[in-house]
């Protein structure tokens, strides 16, 4: 094959490159997502030093490595420990579309719903080692346990979205029992938290201006700004 | 700095990592979007896939704007974003050699990359294995002169790296898929010869 039939066949495989753009859920979430490790308010970071502190030594002193530690949700700890997926465990025709057993498809073999909000769920599932959260059926995560567990020990309230409409996804730490969506206009909305993690509809029209973390007797624990999405 | 028309797409990068770096919510978005296009389309070109190209674009969009602060030179901002992509492009590739990654393995996702690629099938599967078979470099360094139609001044500034190793790079990584197509040619003409063989022993 000569220079000038390899370099034109690079050009037309160039062209459909060049078309592609950004998913707009995925760079949203990307925005929110690079807030999540930037936007720690002093108070809550002061919260979790000790703790993390505590863990620290309990890691040198000789506990075993990827044990619970109290940090996250019951649930969540024992996902990330090995065991099943937070939640109603799903079967058969339950099982969404995109984790169904298909040839050349490694298809998780428990797949369950964490939260639900309307017809958004958020999915969990094991694959190949990697611990997945599906946010509906717009966008999901798959990574190492270890890596969810740095990423969630470090912030009480780990967040997603917006997907869909206006849809956001979280999983929050141990002793968090509620979300509270605030507004610029009307009253805040509040939201349980199931297995550890949440699903929140937002209405748009409102102004979301703030996703409060809430404790079992209504404290505040953290809380991320939504004006900063522009939603 | 004022931005407007009489800017250069430099003096443009340079003003809106400033006002992202000051808080400013649009400037901080447009950097996202410019980084995620730039990890989307380098990797897309160099893994062939575009649905792990959304993935690399969303990880750079992320390293970028956590780095932003600590980026010391706004000038060299699009140099920093695309040796970002390298890392995570060579992060997603070794991920996706040891089965670890998992984009969503079905018809839906086939036909993407079907509708992303509308060249002939023959012609882009072997393209996007030939590429697999050079360095990670000359991917980059590819990928950052046909996607991006930078020269290889531009790319060593980019880059970090001498001129003449970039010309280097870009010519062996030519070379190589030159040899590898005239090796795919030669395994044709042998299939054939074999082919015609056996129907004439029949």
């Amino acid at each position: 094959m000569s220079r000038e039939s390899i370099e034109s066949s690079i050009r037309r495989y160039v062209w459909a490159v060049e078309s592609l753009q950004p998913d707009p859920a995925r760079l949203s979430a990307a925005l929110a997502g690079a807030e999540d490790r930037t936007a720690v308010r002093p108070a809550a970071r002061r919260r979790w030093t000790p703790l993390a502190v505590g863990l620290a030594c309990l890691v040198l002193g000789g506990a075993v490595a990827g044990a619970a530690t109290g940090l996250l949700d019951p649930a969540v700890d024992s996902f990330l420990g090995g065991g099943n997926p937070p939640g109603r465990q799903l079967t058969g025709e339950d099982v969404p579309s995109w984790l169904q057993p298909a040839p050349d498809f490694n298809a998780p073999s428990e797949v369950s719903v964490v939260a639900a909000a309307g017809d958004e769920r958020l999915y969990a599932y094991r694959q190949s080692g990697s611990l997945c959260f599906d946010y509906g059926d717009h966008v999901g995560e798959c990574r190492s346990p270890w890596e969810w567990r740095r990423e969630l020990e470090a912030q009480p309230l780990f967040v997603r979205g917006p997907v869909g409409e206006s849809v956001w996804f979280g999983l929050v730490g141990a002793g968090i029992a509620t979300v509270r969506v605030e507004y610029a206009s009307g009253e805040p909305a509040e939201i349980e938290v199931t297995n550890g993690g949440f699903v929140a509809d937002i209405d748009p029209a409102r102004s979301p201006q703030r996703i409060v973390a809430l404790d079992g007797s209504g404290e505040e624990v953290t809380s991320r700004s939504l004006a900063a999405e522009g939603r | 700095m004022i931005e407007g028309s009489e800017l250069s797409e430099q003096d443009k990068v340079t003003a809106r990592v400033f006002r992202a770096n000051r808080g400013d919510l649009e400037a901080r978005e447009w950097i996202a979007e410019r980084a995620y296009t730039a990890g989307l389309r380098l990797a897309t070109f160099s893994l062939g896939d575009p649905n792990i190209g959304q993935d690399v674009g969303q990880e750079v969009a992320i390293r970028v704007l956590r780095g932003l602060p600590k980026l010391r030179d706004a000038d060299r901002f699009d140099g920093w974003t695309y040796r970002i992509c390298a890392g995570e492009i060579k992060r997603a590739a070794k991920k996706r050699q040891r089965h670890e990654w998992h984009p969503y393995e079905d018809v839906e996702h086939e036909l993407q990359v079907e509708a992303t690629f509308p060249q002939s099938l023959g012609e882009r599967d072997w393209l996007i294995r030939a590429l697999g078979e050079l360095s990670e470099r000359q991917r980059l360094v590819l990928g950052l002169h046909y996607v991006y139609g930078l020269n290889d001044k531009e790319i060593a500034a980019a880059i970090r790296s001498r001129r003449g190793t970039v010309r280097s790079l870009l010519s062996r990584g030519l070379a190589r898929l030159r040899e590898q197509a005239d090796e795919e040619d030669d395994h044709g003409r042998k299939t054939r010869r074999e082919q015609d063989k056996q129907e004439a022993m029949q």
